[in-house]
């Protein structure tokens, strides 16, 4: 074995083994392994509980007898590894070091083998003999993990014993082994972790600088080893140990090899690579291939994107095959009906209060009301891609593209929020650490189309384009996606100058989509929405029918009529009269009051609001509003929320003006576009 | 091997474990340990760990479509891993 090894130097022979009657055994193990169990069944009634020295950790040990041998067992805290950045790491090493015991038990947990070794690695560092043991091979080969402890044994090179500690299998032959090892430590000749280059000859030098100074218990080699992974509390011990020169020294190449620690933990995991490659076959093969297959194409650069779009397509697809007929229905069988009704029921009511619950609640809450099929089949098919692990790789490919255009990385979580509410998009960006990057996350998350808007989109889209919706409603989307990201690209080369994060993304496996948490997700964004609309959409409704109504009853010459007039100077050249203006602007309070308040102000005196706008609104001044719609500034709740997270009225209205800017903006272009490509001109 | 995930993990931006993996030539089940044994040294961020503590008390978390999200570890500041600065402190 080369010295390169992280092989355990011999103490100073002051410190030699205790001279006990019978055997000590420290049982050893990560968090979640089973070991307690494994104590409790070595132990049994003989336990006795205390407490570490001057530590508030409980320690627990038993005395057994093993063929006249009597054996203290002590039950070692959970721990990662032996770096002292805990008290568990702390108790087990000091342990270890200072009571020596004969034999150590490390207890894994076999289908997570690649993350227990790493404590076998460090330990292997100590000077004690170590058995392996296996525990739960019942889960590991459920999972479809075969690991074979012969060839693990051969490889490691120390006792290594299969268990089932839940059902009390293999525990009488772990302890055989230990006995056995623990009597006969000469035949302990493990396979050790290598330091890889470059830091082999520093290891060395740290140890020549160490010299003698290295009192017992401690092994000057693994004290090397120690302050070269960064140790803290042994770098402390070290200073008091050394001459201040050779301290100073030790101190200056430590400084300058802050990244030994890389190459030392890198050379474990490479040993760990070693034994998992010898020892365990086919780790959960058929899900992580048929994973692997699916992400050829899902998170391929070309791929991922255009079946990302391809999907959104399909979630269109069906919301206009599917919730559309059923929206239409619940609109003239249900909403319809009972607008007729209550007309009817009201006929000797003052002709006010009928046109508020017939035209202001109806009409407009009540067509809202109607969006439920829509919003259905979004939150189905969101849950369902998010259930099956899909969206996690949208949040991949995106972050990908993002960075691709000089974004933020990490701004691609909250974003990706955003497609459900803007709210917890902008409350997600509490993930990124630069204010830099939180804020310029805060003013993009508007422009993700959130589940409203796009209610909105599936609702009007056929309005206006009839059996061209499909392909309107997608490029509207992606023209909003593209916006987005050249806003983005805009603002972090210019406001926002900052460093990009880099991301490592461990994606979740496929898997089939659970019908219960489908449901859930589905019901409380459902419940969500008829709250909303039940309060908020009815007050706008019946406001935006007050304001249309009064005075004098003629809608032309309205309050709503006068302020939309006011602004018909912005609206003319985006192709909008003063009724769009106004739907845009109820759409301040919730988005879908821009369909409850279209509702109030055309679907007037029985007739059906698809064809009351079809009638009145152009392709191109519809294709307008719901390119305004989409990129307009968001709901009350956001700006609020904008304004909390910011904390700062200036670049909540920052981004308020912003959004409105681009919104006018892009409605001139596509109104003016469209045109001047003849889609038709405002009516 | 650590040295070398981490250099990937600098020069190419966004990378998933699979790819990490592939690279590295290692299962992706000991890519996973090797991150969260980074991030437990200081040199990564969980980042997705953070946000879903503050989810708890969230009263949004229902409407969240993060429910299952994937596991996310953004680079601390290259080179100054923050379990290392105690040292060099130490040493100074």
């Amino acid at each position: 074995m080369s010295r390169s090894a992280q092989e355990p130097e011999r103490a100073p022979s002051a410190h030699p083994r205790p001279a006990r009657n019978g055997l000590l055994v420290g049982l050893a193990g990560q968090p979640n392994v089973g070991k307690s169990t494994i104590f409790n069944l070595l132990t049994g009634l003989s336990q006795h509980v205390g407490n570490w020295p001057g530590k508030t950790v409980e320690r627990k040990e038993g005395v057994i007898v093993w063929e006249d041998t009597p054996l203290r067992v002590v039950d070692l805290p959970g721990t990662y590894s032996l770096t002292a950045s805990s008290t568990e790491e702390r108790i087990t090493r000091d342990f270890i070091l200072h009571e020596s015991p004969d034999v150590v038990i490390m207890i894994s947990d076999a289908s997570a083998l690649e993350r227990n070794l790493y404590l076998l690695a460090e330990l292997l560092a100590l000077p004690a003999p170590v058995v392996l043991g296996l525990n739960m091979m019942d889960v590991a080969e459920a999972e479809g993990i075969h690991v074979e402890p012969h060839v693990l044994t051969a490889a490691l090179g120390l006792p290594v014993v299969p268990l089932v500690a839940t059902r009390n299998e293999g525990v009488r032959a772990l302890l055989a082994a230990a006995v056995r090892l623990a009597q006969e430590p000469e035949t302990f000749q493990p396979s050790r972790p290598e330091i890889t280059t470059p830091h082999r000859d520093v290891l060395a030098q740290v140890r020549t600088l160490l010299g003698g100074a290295v009192p017992a218990p401690y092994p000057p080699g693994w004290i090397a080893l120690k302050l070269l992974e960064g140790d803290r509390e042994l770098s402390d011990m070290t200073r008091a140990w050394l001459p201040a020169q050779a301290w100073t020294e030790v101190a200056t190449l430590l400084a300058a090899h802050e990244d030994a620690v890389l190459d030392i933990a890198g050379g474990r995991y490479a040993w760990i690579g070693r034994m998992m490659r010898a020892a365990v076959t086919n780790p959960r093969l058929g899900r992580i291939s048929a994973t692997d297959r699916l992400d050829k194409i899902a998170v391929h650069p070309l791929w991922g994107p255009l079946l990302l779009f391809a999907l959104l397509g399909g979630v269109f697809w069906l919301t206009f095959t599917v919730a559309l007929p059923m929206q239409e229905w619940l609109n003239v069988a249900v909403v319809g009906r009972l607008q007729s009704g209550l007309g009817d029921w009201l006929d000797g009511a003052p002709a006010w209060l009928a046109g508020l619950l017939v035209d202001g609640v109806l009409g407009g809450a009540g067509l809202v009301l109607t969006f439920v099929p829509v919003l259905a089949v979004f939150f189905v098919a969101m849950a369902v891609l998010e259930d099956s692990g899909y969206l996690a790789r949208v949040a991949y490919v995106m972050d990908r593209f993002m960075h691709l255009l000089g974004l933020h990385g990490k701004s691609i979580l909250p974003l990706f929020l955003g497609f459900g509410c803007n709210v917890p998009a902008v409350l997600g960006a509490r993930v990124i650490e630069s204010q830099s990057g939180r804020l310029l996350t805060i003013l993009l998350a508007p422009l993700v189309p959130c589940s409203a808007r796009l209610a909105v989109l599936a609702f009007l889209t056929p309005v206006f384009f009839g059996p061209g919706a499909l392909p309107v409603a997608w490029g509207l989307v992606i023209l909003n996606l593209l916006i987005l990201a050249a806003v983005g690209v805009l603002l972090s080369h210019t406001v926002f100058r900052g460093q990009q994060a880099a991301f490592i993304m461990e994606l979740p496996l496929y898997h089939v989509p659970n019908l219960r948490t489908i449901g859930l997700f589905v019901w409380h964004n459902l419940w969500a929405f008829l709250h909303r609309a039940g309060t908020l959409i009815v007050l706008v409704s019946v406001a935006v029918w007050a304001l249309s109504s009064f005075p004098g009853g003629q809608i032309e010459h309205s309050y709503l009529a006068r302020v939309g007039r006011a602004l018909e100077p912005i609206g003319a050249p985006m192709g909008m009269d003063w009724r769009l203006l106004a739907a845009l602007l109820s759409g301040f309070a919730a988005k879908e009051n821009a369909v409850a308040s279209l509702g109030v102000l055309y679907g007037k005196a029985g007739t059906k609001l698809s064809g009351a706008l079809a009638a009145h609104v152009s392709p191109a001044t519809g294709l307008s509003f719901l390119t305004v719609t989409m990129l307009f500034v968001p709901c009350m709740a956001t700006v609020a929320v904008m304004r909390q997270e910011t904390r700062s009225w200036l670049w909540t209205l920052f981004g308020v003006a912003m959004l409105l800017a681009i919104s006018v903006a892009a409605g001139i272009a596509v109104y003016q576009t469209a045109t001047w490509l003849g889609v038709g001109r405002y009516a | 091997m650590l040295r070398k995930l981490l250099e990937l993990a600098t020069g190419t931006g966004t990378l998933s474990t699979a790819e990490l993996a592939e690279r590295l030539r290692v299962p992706p089940a000991l890519v996973g340990a090797m991150l969260e044994a980074l991030a437990r040294d200081g040199w990564l961020t969980d980042v997705v760990r953070k946000c879903a503590a503050s989810c708890q008390s969230c009263p949004l978390q229902t409407r969240c479509l993060q429910g299952a999200r994937p596991r996310i570890w953004s680079l601390n500041r290259l080179g100054v891993p923050r379990s290392r600065s105690g040292i060099r402190a130490a040493g100074d």
